[in-house]
């Protein structure tokens, strides 16, 4: 009896619970399916739109060896864009002409963004304006990211020297010599300033970079020097170099007590262009810059990578305490500077920076 | 300034910084035991990995695997006849004979020991120059520069060995080769044809493995004879041992050589490089019996050991002392200081004294620890070699190929690789001295810009420094002192003739 009890319990318990469980429906479950299909893709999408070169090898280019003060920054920024696009950054080494050949290669990439590099920027400008031998590229043409770090160049001058003012250098009798590794070093800061202050210059070229140039002015055998303001605080500490000139329009933190250029001599407006073209060129600094070839999302998507890295107070942080500054500057500022250095307009033409830099001064 | 040597002997005695020297010499020995691998790449690649470690220990790494690297290529040079980096290119001349004629313990013994003493006499220079460091460097100008190239092109002579015309012919063509690419006193390049390789003009590590490795190579390839190998009893201990005592029998050339070596590393501009040929040179020159060097004499290996070695002591000196690199690889180990947050220069020593003491030491320590790692790798180096002449040229391409495409990672270095083979096997073929043409070619540059930068700055009056002064009168002294003693020797011969 029990049994058969429980049997029809049972039986209405399955009875009544059946209807309860909807059937699962084909359309339903399609739909559901279809549902969660979208979502993901459209979350998928999301994520690809906010990150583009997520999964992507986007190689860090440098025109110069490994080991050498640009390889040191491209290594240093490598994590950050990493972290900041979910890429592979590879630091890539692509050596020869002094970063034409780098530079070259680089106006004919179409990897659309997937191959940046970090330019020196006074040497490429430099490069194209004065036609140098081997040069492909158009600085213009390239898509500009933003700059890492400018500062301006300072002359100095020899201790066993008797200059320690332009003023000493206007009025001497003798012609003043500059030991420089190239004729654009510094962005041709020695010419430059000679052809302003009409000065009787030679400048001895050939030295291996600048320690050597500074090592050429401590024995007194060249008078001056120009660098980049650390070095030039390097060498005005380390080994008693006399810096006398800030080629800027402002003072420098780095050095607050030496006086600009105008500040020391009255220049006229032709004078005056030499060192304000000195300067434009000196503030392109070491700069990111991709292919031209690259579509207006991903261009302005880099542009916003970089600025996120380079106004980061953590990344600053961590790059000052390796003796590697990082001071952002916007694309535009950059892209205005060098069509200001291309163009001439009320700059010394092309022809004349020639001259100057590459024949006047050196006998 | 006691305190401060013993405060470096103190800080170099720390764990982590022996831990750091003993890990770099192996690294540094396999570098140079790689054909074409020279110390300026292990620099590079290393540079990365010392970041975050304390100032001392970073730069104890880096310096004990950049100074051993010639150590472990001059045993590639002996056994393969292949420089392990270019400065060994001067060991070939006697050391790839003696190798052949079943000496190679002896000439591996004789190079370690001169190798160790050169690095040790380097320490020396570097600590004995330390308070003086400024003044002599300052005193060393461009035109001593140019005056110690010139030294070392006069040397192009003696080490073509036999022919003096091949000899000069084959320098003149090494100095014509150097001038392809960006001159430096214009910044304008000079046979360039257009091609963005050619900027640069020729590389150093595809000529010299190209020059010097694949007429090896090609002549293990075709041929089946014994005498390219290398057999184990060839370097066995007694070998060995002989070579090392021969090192300090010859210890007044070990340390003739050594010196050079720190002043040719000591002056900024020269270029390392130089170094070994130039004590080879003078090894000849002032040799007895000149006509033995080029045939394997234990000298011509013992005298550009000992000056590779030593040249690091000296480069670190106006490195340390005005924070100028005296060397490649010093312009590197310059970015290690500043990684690590040091910066030499004049104020350096005030402060940090007890670091270039130290620096100093780990010279002297992973000088004398290669020594002792290599003594015990050789035999199991030659083991490995222990194969036909045809199956070990395979592998060795390979790792000429690598050794070339390392340094750039440009294909066109492994054209030139195959181009200055060719030449270098034409050139072995004909007898005529490839050490020269890349000596020509080392110096050929160096000899040009600073000619000009002397003529500008001093004019035609810089002949009259005393620094220059001294070294033209060691390039005409060396010439002349061996061909009077010749000539009073014939005289001496004719009086004791019978008549």
């Amino acid at each position: 009896m029990l049994t058969t009890r429980t049997r029809k319990r049972v039986t209405l318990k399955t009875v009544s619970i059946t209807p309860m469980r909807p059937r699962p429906n084909p359309r339903t479950l399609l739909a559901c399916l279809g549902l969660v299909l979208t979502q993901l893709v459209w979350t998928q999408a999301s994520i690809s739109e906010q990150r583009p070169l997520a999964g992507e090898r986007v190689r860090l280019v440098v025109g110069f060896g490994a080991g050498g003060g640009y390889d040191v920054y491209a290594r240093m920024l490598a994590p950050h864009l990493e972290q900041e696009t979910g890429a592979t950054v590879v630091v890539e080494n692509w050596t020869g002409g002094g970063g034409v050949v780098a530079l070259n290669r680089l106006a004919t990439d179409d990897t659309e963004g997937l191959t940046l590099m970090l330019v020196n920027g006074p040497s490429a400008v430099m490069g194209q304006v004065l036609g140098n031998e081997g040069v492909r590229y158009d600085v213009s043409a390239f898509t500009w990211l933003g700059r890492v770090f400018a500062e301006p160049s300072v002359v100095l001058a020899s201790p066993v020297s008797p200059y320690r003012s332009l003023a000493d250098l206007t009025s001497a009798d003798l012609p003043v010599r500059w030991a420089s590794a190239g004729k654009t070093t510094t962005a041709g800061t020695p010419a430059l300033v000679s052809q302003a202050l009409k000065l009787r210059s030679e400048v001895i070229i050939g030295y291996k970079g600048t320690s050597e140039s500074a090592l050429a002015a401590l024995r007194g055998e060249a008078d001056l020097v120009a660098m980049s303001a650390t070095s030039a605080r390097a060498q005005a500490h380390k080994n008693g170099l006399v810096p006398i000139a800030v080629v800027s329009h402002e003072r420098i933190s780095l050095l607050p007590e030496v006086a600009t250029v105008a500040e020391q001599i009255n220049l006229t407006p032709s004078q005056n262009r030499w060192i304000d073209y000195g300067i434009t060129v000196m503030g392109l600094g070491r700069s990111l810059a991709t292919s031209e070839h690259v579509s207006p999302e991903r261009r302005e998507y880099l542009r916003r990578v970089v600025k996120n890295i380079l106004t980061d107070t953590t990344v600053i942080r961590e790059a000052a305490a390796q003796g590697r500054p990082i001071e952002f500057g916007p694309p535009s500022e950059l892209l205005a500077s060098i069509n200001r250095a291309l163009a001439n307009e009320n700059e010394p033409t092309r022809g004349e920076l020639r001259h100057v830099i590459l024949e006047k001064f050196n006998p | 300034m006691f305190d401060a040597y013993l405060q470096g002997v103190q800080s170099l005695m720390a764990m982590d910084v022996l831990l750091a020297v003993a890990a770099a010499v192996p690294i540094g020995l396999v570098f140079g035991l790689l054909p074409g691998l020279s110390g300026l790449t292990a620099l590079a690649v290393l540079m990365p990995l010392v970041y975050g470690m304390e100032p001392l220990v970073g730069l104890s790494f880096l310096l004990a695997a950049h100074a051993v690297v010639y150590t472990g290529g001059s045993v590639t040079t002996i056994l393969l006849g292949i420089p392990g980096s270019p400065p060994n290119a001067a060991t070939l001349m006697d050391g790839r004979p003696m190798a052949l004629r079943g000496e190679a313990g002896r000439a591996i013994g004789a190079a370690l020991v001169a190798s160790a003493l050169g690095g040790l006499v380097g320490m020396v220079a570097l600590l004995a120059l330390l308070p003086f460091l400024q003044p002599v460097i300052v005193h060393l100008g461009s035109p001593e520069v140019f005056a110690l190239a010139l030294l070392g092109i006069s040397y192009i002579a003696i080490i073509g060995h036999g022919d003096l015309f091949k000899g000069l012919a084959a320098g003149g063509f090494g100095i014509f080769l150097s001038c392809f690419g960006y001159q430096d006193i214009t910044g304008v390049p000079r046979f360039w044809s257009g091609s963005e390789y050619m900027l640069d003009g020729f590389r150093l590590v595809p000529l010299v493995l190209g020059l010097f490795a694949i007429p090896e190579i090609v002549d293990l390839a075709v041929s089946k004879r014994q005498q390219f190998r290398i057999t184990p009893d060839s370097v066995s201990a007694d070998r060995l041992r002989h070579g090392m005592r021969e090192a300090l029998i010859h210890r007044w050339l070990l340390l003739r050589a050594a010196w050079i070596g720190v002043l040719v590393g000591l002056i900024p501009g020269v270029g390392g490089d130089t170094a070994p040929f130039v004590a080879y040179g003078s090894a000849k020159q002032w040799a007895r019996d000149p006509a033995r060097f080029g045939t394997g004499c234990v000298e011509g290996v013992i005298a550009p050991e000992a000056s590779n070695n030593a040249k690091e002591g000296g480069a670190l000196v106006p490195t340390l002392a005005l924070g100028l690199p005296g060397s490649a690889g010093m312009v590197i180990l310059l970015g290690g200081f500043l990684l690590l947050g040091l910066q030499p220069g004049v104020g350096f020593l005030d402060h940090h004294t007890n670091v270039a003491v130290a620096l100093a030491l780990v010279l002297a320590i992973a000088n004398v620890l290669a020594v002792i790692v290599m003594l015990a790798a050789v035999p199991i180096v030659v083991r490995l070699l222990d194969v036909r002449g045809e199956l070990l040229a395979a592998p060795l391409l390979v790792l000429v190929v690598l050794g070339a495409y390392a340094v750039d990672e440009n294909t066109m270095d492994l054209l030139f690789v195959a181009v200055f083979g060719f030449l270098g096997y034409c050139m072995k073929s004909l007898a005529y001295s490839r050490p020269a043409l890349l000596l020509g070619f080392v110096l050929g540059p160096t000899l040009e810009t600073y000619l000009h930068i002397s003529l500008q700055a001093y004019g035609a009056s810089f002949l009259l420094r005393p620094g220059v002064m001294v070294i033209v009168l060691l390039i005409v002294g060396g010439f002349a002192w061996p061909a009077y003693r010749r000539l009073r020797l014939r005289r001496k011969g004719d009086r004791d003739a019978p008549c």
